[in-house]
């Protein structure tokens, strides 16, 4: 086998280790914010495929090829059992792993989590990446910025209103554009098939994955739990560090490996 | 089409990739034929029987041509910028004549240089200590000849790949043929696989290397100093080519040597060579 695929991440810390999947048009640095309250894990960071610093494999993208990559990619790193820090698309990543190989998931915390995409956005989705494909990122990365993060975020916290603008900007345009694709593409997962605890944090203004979807998918997994972050919107990790950070740490402490 | 030379169980085979990247159909070929890669299907009519796909996940990729049967031809400072980084890098044993060539500079690799993708870059630190990495665009051609017009080259092209013509560096500098410094071994990934003439667009086709994730060279094929059809005018002159002959038409800027101080290629390294409508071609490096 030659053809390992290999995403490029941030390692860093010892104890047991945490694999942190971030979402469209974001990177390894989504995170970034939430590393020093978990300093005492392994924090495991890729560059998702097509995002970042990570480019694309031979396959075009689908949610399920994403999947097998990031497996692959955990068994060759020796990651055999972990917790999963999921954002947005990754949450669906995230959810994904822990229904096809639970054997890997040790619990999960899902910031911004996904069921599936609205009818209305998949076809939203392939106009965005026929869209950046033409003009690249920079438009793009102006819609989003304005319309995913909470007002009081681009009011009280313009530097993390600026992370996602830049954050969108450098994405190439051809990975961004395949994961589009993917997101618009993809299903569910069968949450009856998760056992791994779950805890799911949601901004009170997520446009993107509101509330209710954060509620559907707490009466959904069995045992999950469920934290709503008031004036928050989609970009949680950004928009609530510290918020993020202590419920992943406390959650974490809970369910040890 | 997307041709590709593979192993599966041990066994080579040649094969078509769908669209999508996923799967492989191998041809029905006899093993010797498979054997010689996917030059085996140069000037046939039709393609030979497929059968059925292969999950790409389940097999080895080789190099397109694993064994050329003769030489590569390669390029030396085919893009200004590069002209430029080289020329002033200490190591051009050909900058005392010009920065940027007044006629394409022609030297070639030996055939056993070529590695597929995923294969290790094997580095020696008794024989070099600076090794480079070379993103380049290869030209396979399909019909021979002798005395090919710049007009008519295009029709002698049979498909593209992807080649990094890795370099020792030190050994480009203290002899002044490149021969040896081009040809150590495991110095040639090939691949993923070659795409056929009729798919390519070179004039919207980028060149791009990253090492570990880092963006180092990212430039358009319409930048080089000679064009394909150039090249091709210019080895065929007297040079027979032959179906199947490989030209590496040049690396951009952005090579190791490039860098103040320079970044030479270490153990553990990954290289990853991107080419539009191609695909990538990925190689870690590892230290005898």
């Amino acid at each position: 086998m030659n053809n390992r695929f290999t995403l490029v991440s941030d390692d860093t810390g010892d104890g047991d280790p945490v694999v942190m999947i971030h979402g469209l048009g974001g990177s390894s640095n989504t995170f970034e914010a939430l590393m020093p309250e978990l300093a005492a894990y392994r924090c495991v960071r890729p560059d998702m495929p097509g995002a970042a610093r990570t480019g694309l494999p031979h396959a075009r993208l689908t949610l399920d090829v994403i999947v097998d990559l990031v497996a692959d990619w955990m068994q060759a790193t020796g990651l055999e059992r972990c917790h999963l820090l999921g954002h947005s698309m990754g949450t669906l990543v995230c959810q994904k792993l822990a229904e096809t190989r639970p054997e890997l998931v040790t619990s999960m915390v899902l910031f911004g989590a996904l069921t599936e995409p609205p009818d209305a956005a998949r076809k939203g989705l392939l106009d965005r990446a026929a869209g950046v494909r033409k003009n690249g990122m920079d438009g793009v990365a102006d819609q989003i910025s304005k319309a995913t993060l909470a007002p009081e975020t681009h009011r009280e916290n313009p530097v993390g209103a600026a992370f996602v603008r830049e954050s969108l900007m450098r994405q190439p345009p051809e990975g961004y554009a395949q994961n589009c694709e993917a997101l618009s593409g993809a299903k569910a997962a069968h949450w009856r098939k998760i056992k791994a605890p779950v805890l799911l944090v949601t901004g009170e203004h997520d446009p993107v994955a509101p509330v209710s979807m954060a509620r559907l998918l707490n009466e959904n997994i069995e045992g999950s739990e469920i934290r709503i972050i008031p004036g928050c919107g989609h970009w949680t990790p950004i928009e609530r560090p510290r918020d993020c950070a202590n419920a992943a740490r406390e959650f974490l402490q809970r369910h040890r490996i | 089409m997307k041709l590709a030379t593979f192993e599966i169980q041990s066994e080579r085979r040649v094969g078509l990739v769908d669209p999508d990247g996923t799967t492989v159909r191998p041809f029905d070929l006899t093993l010797a034929e498979s054997a010689q890669g996917v030059t085996v299907l140069i000037g046939r009519s039709e393609m030979p029987r497929q059968m059925e796909p292969i999950p790409l996940s389940q097999i080895k990729l080789c190099a397109p041509i694993p064994l050329p049967s003769r030489n590569i031809f390669c390029v030396g400072k085919n893009y200004h910028a590069h002209a430029k980084e080289f020329a002033s890098s200490g190591f051009d044993s050909s900058a005392a004549s010009s920065v940027v060539p007044k006629d394409p500079i022609i030297f070639s690799k030996v055939p056993e240089t070529v590695v597929g993708p995923g294969a290790e870059v094997r580095i020696d630190p008794d024989v070099s200590t600076s090794i480079d990495y070379e993103a380049e665009l290869g030209v396979i051609i399909g019909k021979g000849g002798r005395g090919i017009s710049a007009k008519d080259a295009m029709d002698h092209v049979w498909g593209y790949t992807i080649i990094n013509d890795v370099t020792a560096r030190d050994l480009q500098g203290k002899y002044s043929q490149w021969l040896i410094g081009k040809s150590q071994d495991t110095f040639c990934p090939m691949g993923p696989w070659v795409v056929t003439a009729d798919e390519v667009d070179l004039g919207s086709m980028r060149v791009r290397c990253a090492i570990n994730g880092e963006m180092r060279q990212d430039a358009s094929v319409r930048d080089l100093i000679f064009d394909v059809p150039t090249l091709i005018e210019t080895i065929s002159a007297g040079v027979s080519l032959k179906a199947g002959d490989i030209i590496a038409t040049g690396t951009p800027e952005g090579v190791g040597i490039g860098f103040k101080p320079p970044r030479y290629l270490v153990d553990g390294d990954l290289m990853r060579v991107e080419i539009d409508q191609i695909g990538y071609l990925e190689n870690p490096v590892r230290a005898l």
